[in-house]
Formats: C-alpha cells, sequence, structure tokens
C-alpha cells in the first residue's frame, strides 16, 4: 500500500514539476493511434499535463484584454422594429447567479480567441436565446474587445480602454 | 550551534513526513473537498436552464461535437442507457452527489471517490466551455483521494487505523502540500516575468475587469499600494515552498495566502477557485499555525507572566 502511494506520488510530482518547468516537449507526433488515445485518457484523468500559471499568459505581457457582449433581440412590429436587450452592462454573465459569472465570463474570453469555437458557441446561444423569446425572430451579436492600459495620474492608476467591435453577427430562425 | 542546528532540521525541515502533519489531517481533507465539490456542483445548478440543460446556451450539440469519441458526453451516455438527456442528466447529477456525501460521511471512501471523480469527469465534457482553474484543482484532489486512504477516521463508521495507513495518509498530506506549492511556484514564474505585475498595473487592471468583479473594489488607492501587493503576490507565490520552512514567517505565509484567495473570492469574482484554494491551504497548513501560535503564547506567558496573571484575575 505504502509502496504504491509512494510511487504515485513520486511519479505525479515529478511530472508535474516537469511540466511546470516546461521540460517536456510542448507537442508530440504520436506513432501509434492507440498509445495517443491512452495518453488522452490519462491527463484527462490525472490533469497532470497542466500548467497553473493563473492571471499571467504571453498577451498579457502586451496589453490587458477582456470582451464584452452586447446581445439584442429584433422583431418587426409595423413599420418600426421592437428590440429587446439580453445583455446588461456589456456582459451576459448578468444572466447567471454571481457565483457562475466567472464561467461565462471564461467562456467569452475563450470563445473570442478560436473562430471555429466562437462560432460554434453564438450560434448555440442565439437559439438558445431565439427559444426563449419565440416572439422575437432575429437576434443580433456584437462582441467588443477592451484593450486597457493604466496610466499614472496624480499618483493613483487612471483606467484606459480602446474599444475593438470583433465581431457582429445577425441569426435569424426564418429559414 | 551543530546540535542546534540538527535540532532546528529535525524539527522544521520540509522532507520530515511529521512536519505539517498530525492525525485526522486527510480526513479533513476528504470532508473538505467532498462538501466543496458538492457546493461547486449545485451552484451550476443555481443557473441550470442556462449552463446545463441539454439547450442551455451552450447545446450538447456543440460540446459533443467538440468531444473525442472515448469521452462520456451526456448524449452519447443517454443514448447507450436508452433514457431521454435530461432523464440522464438528473440520473448522473443525483449518483455525483450520493457519492460525494458518502465521501464526506466517511462511507466506502475509495469507491465513492473513483465514482465521484469518474462522474466529475463525464460531467466536465458537457460543462467544459464553463470550466477554468477551480476545477483543474477539483479533479486533482478527487484523484488523490482515489489513490490515498481517507476513510478511517472522522466517519459514521470509523475504522482501526494501522500504521501503514498512517505512513500513507502522511505522504497524501505531503503530496498535497508540495502540489499546491509547486503550483504556486508555477503562477510565481509567470508573473515575475510580467513587468505589469511589479509595478501593480496588471492588479490595477484585473480589479477593474467587469468580467471578474463580486465587488467593488475602492479605485481611489494610489498606485504604490498595487505595486506592493503585486510584488508580495509574487513574492508569496515564487518562495511559497521555501518561506513554509520558516518559524513564524511560516504562519504569515499561510494567513497571506488565504486573505488573497479571500480577496479573490470578494474583489474578482472567482468565487469558488478562492474558497477551493483557502481551504486546501489551511487543511494542508493548519498544524504549522497551531504550533507557532501555542510557542507565540508560551513565550509571552514565559516572560510576561505577572501582566498576563493581571489580566486573567
Amino acid at each position: 500500500m505504502n509502496q504504491i502511494t509512494k510511487i504515485f506520488a513520486i511519479g505525479f510530482l515529478v511530472f508535474q514539476s516537469l511540466v511546470i518547468f516546461q521540460l517536456l516537449p510542448k507537442q508530440v507526433n504520436y506513432e501509434s493511434y492507440a498509445v495517443e488515445v491512452i495518453l488522452r485518457i490519462f491527463f484527462t484523468v490525472s490533469k497532470v499535463n497542466h500548467a497553473y500559471d493563473f492571471f499571467t499568459s504571453e498577451s498579457d505581457l502586451k496589453e490587458y484584454t477582456y470582451t464584452s457582449n452586447k446581445v439584442v433581440l429584433y422583431q418587426l412590429s409595423g413599420d418600426s422594429i421592437d428590440t429587446h436587450t439580453i445583455s446588461n452592462e456589456g456582459s451576459i454573465t448578468y444572466l447567471v447567479n454571481p457565483i457562475n459569472r466567472t464561467r461565462i465570463a471564461h467562456l467569452q474570453n475563450i470563445a473570442t480567441n478560436d473562430t471555429l469555437l466562437y462560432s460554434a458557441i453564438v450560434r448555440s446561444e442565439a437559439i438558445h436565446f431565439l427559444a426563449e423569446h419565440p416572439s422575437y425572430s432575429v437576434i443580433g451579436f456584437d462582441v467588443l474587445k477592451h484593450r486597457c492600459k493604466a496610466k499614472i495620474m496624480d499618483s493613483q492608476f487612471v483606467l484606459e480602454t480602446q474599444v475593438d467591435t470583433v465581431f457582429s453577427n445577425l441569426f435569424s430562425m426564418i429559414e | 550551534m551543530k546540535k542546534q542546528l540538527q535540532l532546528f532540521l529535525r524539527e522544521h525541515l520540509f522532507y520530515k513526513i511529521a512536519y505539517s502533519n498530525v492525525a485526522n489531517q486527510f480526513e479533513y481533507f476528504r470532508i473538505g473537498i467532498a462538501l466543496f465539490s458538492i457546493f461547486s456542483f449545485l451552484s451550476f445548478w443555481l443557473d441550470y436552464d442556462l449552463l446545463l440543460v441539454p439547450d442551455g446556451i451552450i447545446n450538447w450539440e456543440v460540446t459533443n461535437a467538440s468531444a473525442y469519441w472515448f469521452e462520456p458526453h451526456l448524449l452519447k451516455v443517454s443514448e447507450i442507457i436508452g433514457l431521454a438527456p435530461m432523464t440522464t442528466l438528473y440520473l448522473v447529477s443525483f449518483l455525483y452527489l450520493a457519492s460525494l456525501v458518502l465521501l464526506a460521511l466517511g462511507l466506502h471512501t475509495r469507491l465513492a471517490a473513483i465514482v465521484a471523480l469518474l462522474l466529475f469527469l463525464t460531467l466536465s465534457v458537457n460543462l467544459s466551455p464553463f470550466l477554468y482553474g477551480v476545477d483543474l484543482y477539483q479533479n486533482v484532489f478527487l484523484l488523490f483521494l482515489c489513490v490515498f486512504p481517507s476513510g478511517y477516521a472522522c466517519s459514521i463508521r470509523p475504522l482501526p487505523i494501522t500504521k501503514a495507513i498512517q505512513n500513507s495518509q502522511q505522504i497524501g498530506i505531503r503530496t498535497i502540500q508540495l502540489y499546491l506549492g509547486l503550483t504556486y511556484l508555477s503562477a510565481g514564474l509567470g508573473k515575475a516575468k510580467m513587468a505589469s505585475w511589479h509595478n501593480g498595473e496588471f492588479l490595477f487592471l484585473s480589479i477593474s475587469d467587469p468580467n471578474y468583479e463580486l465587488f467593488s473594489f475602492p479605485d481611489t488607492l494610489p498606485a504604490i499600494f498595487y505595486a506592493s501587493i503585486g510584488i508580495l503576490v509574487v513574492t508569496l507565490e515564487l518562495f511559497y515552498l521555501l518561506l513554509v520552512f520558516l518559524p513564524y514567517i511560516r504562519s504569515f505565509l499561510v494567513i497571506s495566502i488565504v486573505g488573497m484567495h479571500l480577496f479573490i473570492v470578494l474583489f474578482m469574482g472567482l468565487v469558488p477557485f478562492g474558497v477551493l484554494l483557502a481551504l486546501v491551504n489551511i487543511i494542508a497548513w493548519y498544524p504549522l499555525l497551531k504550533k507557532d501560535y501555542s510557542t507565540l503564547h508560551q513565550s509571552i506567558i514565559s516572560k510576561f507572566p505577572r501582566l498576563l496573571a493581571t489580566n486573567y484575575s
């Protein structure tokens, strides 16, 4: 029993150290598909291949960025257009409990860094919100990237933000 | 001098397995992780219509399409067992919570931990777009509970504990302590490379990020405050594994790290992350806090006996 736990502890900590100190190759071309699957399962269960560089990243070396959303539902009503804004203060994180806001914010961030994922996520969100508000037929998504800098004025930091629209899409359930 | 050094090493060296290791500590870890996992999963249920159900904001079709063929997405599970997706979600959620309750109560702990980890991984496939650092830690801690024995005390059915079990639990506690130290080292190394962490800019910007906010932090504090806290955070994370050797400084380290995580909870909105890390730090190092406190208390009593006698009378 002791031997098994000792071997596990040493193996786990040594592997984790190698990952943290970047002593392992970032990508390996596996000769065998079976080996790739086995390793994938091993890493999924053990999570030993993860580095823990929270609040740090290559992009953060240059500037601090965050994303915000504007999600609006539209419906023709005679000559005018009815609108219903789903996002609040530039975010859909307000739709969920405060405990879960970070999870939605994280989703927004990863989606803007991956076009394919963004496309899938935005379409999924569009279907959800249109199904939730069946009286509206069109939904608009604007994703804004906020590039932030802190300038010092009178010995205090002052926030300077430059906002760019990175995605702007309209979706409809009408065929 | 040599004798003193030997005593110091015997008393404080990190590799000595009894260092910050007391009876029932691994059981406290088991209960802490089980209760945290229940809290974390129930927090998803607060927004089940957006986060959990098949037609939530991320449709199950999306997460299923991005999962590998061997990953147990609930959509695949529901097809295999022949139940509706929603029924499968209820079933898996019930089994997951039941295994965590068994783990907290100390019943069939290894089996309960294995079931809890497998179901956590299953649910993680569905919830992958919403997962971040805290879920990584939770996964690893559940894995530790699968490997190290944890159901011998603090249980509604305690079992006789042998020397071998005690040793395995000590190795478990040491693994948690070293794992924490390694993860802080990793975070500290990344921050040390960033000038914006040394001048406080990054801290100010991340606190100002409206996406990560539970309560507003006052924005009128001087820049030197953010710079000082930024340097303190980098120092604590980088030297965590060294500072934890030193009497009294180790108490400052643990209290500061716990304080940092409570700050993350309140002002950066990372509630599960801050709660889990504060909890595990306390469980991993509370014997040192107790020891430093009692040593300090004893030295005060021996130096100022009259003062204390007056106070107590």
